[in-house]
């Protein structure tokens, strides 16, 4: 592939992508910054793979997979034991709700199903995550993660339940 | 809780999300990172600072009224007090000046300037005002300043000796337009020293320009 096409094709998945990867990290690591350098380290790495020449299906799937290598990586190396805040969402990531009034009943709504997907099993929160927040098809969420079509589907039925005992 | 409700939660999560500005900082890292030159036109930025402005104003609507009130207020009094058009003209003729590309043009921009003042005190005033008195002695001071910086004999493929002349005799002659408008009208508190002050002010560039029309 020539350059200008990487760069063009490296441009179109960062403008449509950068802000589920954000948002992807943020939720497993709870941490503001780190999710910011962990988004660039991920597009980094999908920027050497294409400069590698390795062929890539589907440019959404495969960052949500090097995303969440990075998560498993940092948790890894850390041995990330100690508890994070997780009762409280970033100020700066609630920029878009309307009013201050409706922030506040918001922020509150929102923390309340944060709370609750971060008690789900990892499997669950990953699958529920990926499908309904951040809009993947079952084939790419089996991309990845690493697992069958069918696996997923139960897994997403399983966490679905789960989750709405919680809540 | 219905299976449809707890899907709608979750969905909601979607408005977490960070603003451009730090899409852009982000990207902006990776770029750094990758030692690859990336150059943001003005269009992005733009769009990244009133996205990002409107998303605060939005997150704040009490600061945001506030902040457009201030706005509104100060606008209206630069208007009602002639503030800001004058302030803008100014910025805007110096701004020209100094990015005209050579004496000759500077001269020109300065000299054009005067010219418009005169032309609209002839039209419309047989009484002027202490500032307006001042204005006439601002800018054809000005004018004067850039037209002395011009080289008589020219500058080698930026301006010819016959341009300068000509400049010169145009100058002259307004000078002289602007002496006899001056006998003309009056000041409208009395303070006719005012006047007598510009005239002599005149005067004496009237005499200055002469004697660099007979180097020609």
């Amino acid at each position: 592939m020539k350059k200008g096409k990487q760069h063009q094709l490296f441009e179109d998945a960062y403008r449509q992508c950068a802000q589920g990867i954000f948002r992807f990290i943020y939720f497993k690591v709870s941490d503001y910054e780190l999710a910011k350098d962990f988004t660039a380290d991920t597009f980094i790495r999908f920027w050497k793979q294409l400069v590698n020449g390795k062929e890539i299906q589907n440019n959404k799937a495969f960052l949500y997979f090097i995303a969440k290598g990075i998560t498993i990586d940092y948790y890894r190396k850390k041995k990330h034991t100690k508890s994070v805040s997780l009762d409280i969402i970033d100020e700066r990531l609630l920029g878009v709700i309307d009013t201050a009034e409706d922030t506040l009943s918001m922020k509150q709504e929102l923390e309340q199903v944060y709370i609750k997907l971060k008690e789900i099993k990892k499997e669950y929160q990953d699958v529920l995550l990926l499908h309904y927040v951040e809009d993947l098809k079952i084939s790419e969420i089996a991309d990845v993660l690493n697992k069958k079509e069918n696996t997923v589907r139960v897994l997403l039925h399983r966490a679905l339940k789960v989750l709405k005992e919680k809540l | 809780m219905k299976q449809k409700d707890v899907i709608e939660q979750l969905k909601s999560l979607k408005s977490i999300r960070p603003n451009s500005h730090t899409l852009m900082s982000i990207e902006r890292d990776i770029y750094y990172q990758l030692k690859i030159d990336k150059r943001y036109s003005v269009w992005e930025r733009m769009t990244c600072f009133f996205k990002d402005v409107f998303l605060t104003f939005k997150s704040n609507p009490i600061a945001s009224y506030g902040i457009a009130a201030a706005l509104l207020i100060i606008v209206f009094l630069s208007i009602s007090t002639g503030f800001l058009p004058n302030e803008i003209n100014k910025t805007l003729l110096y701004a020209k000046i100094a990015v005209a590309p050579n004496q000759y043009e500077k001269a020109k921009i300065a000299f054009s300037y005067t010219q418009a003042q005169t032309d609209m005190l002839d039209k419309n005033n047989s009484k002027l005002d202490t500032y307006q008195l001042t204005e006439v002695s601002r800018t054809i001071a000005l004018a004067n300043t850039q037209l002395s910086g011009l080289k008589l004999m020219g500058e080698k493929g930026k301006y010819t000796s016959q341009q300068c002349q000509e400049l010169y005799k145009e100058y002259s002659q307004h000078l002289e337009k602007l002496d006899s408008l001056l006998s003309k009208v009056s000041i409208d508190n009395g303070d006719e020293e005012s006047i007598e002050l510009l005239k002599a002010q005149i005067a004496g560039y009237e005499k200055e320009s002469e004697q660099k029309l007979k180097v020609y």
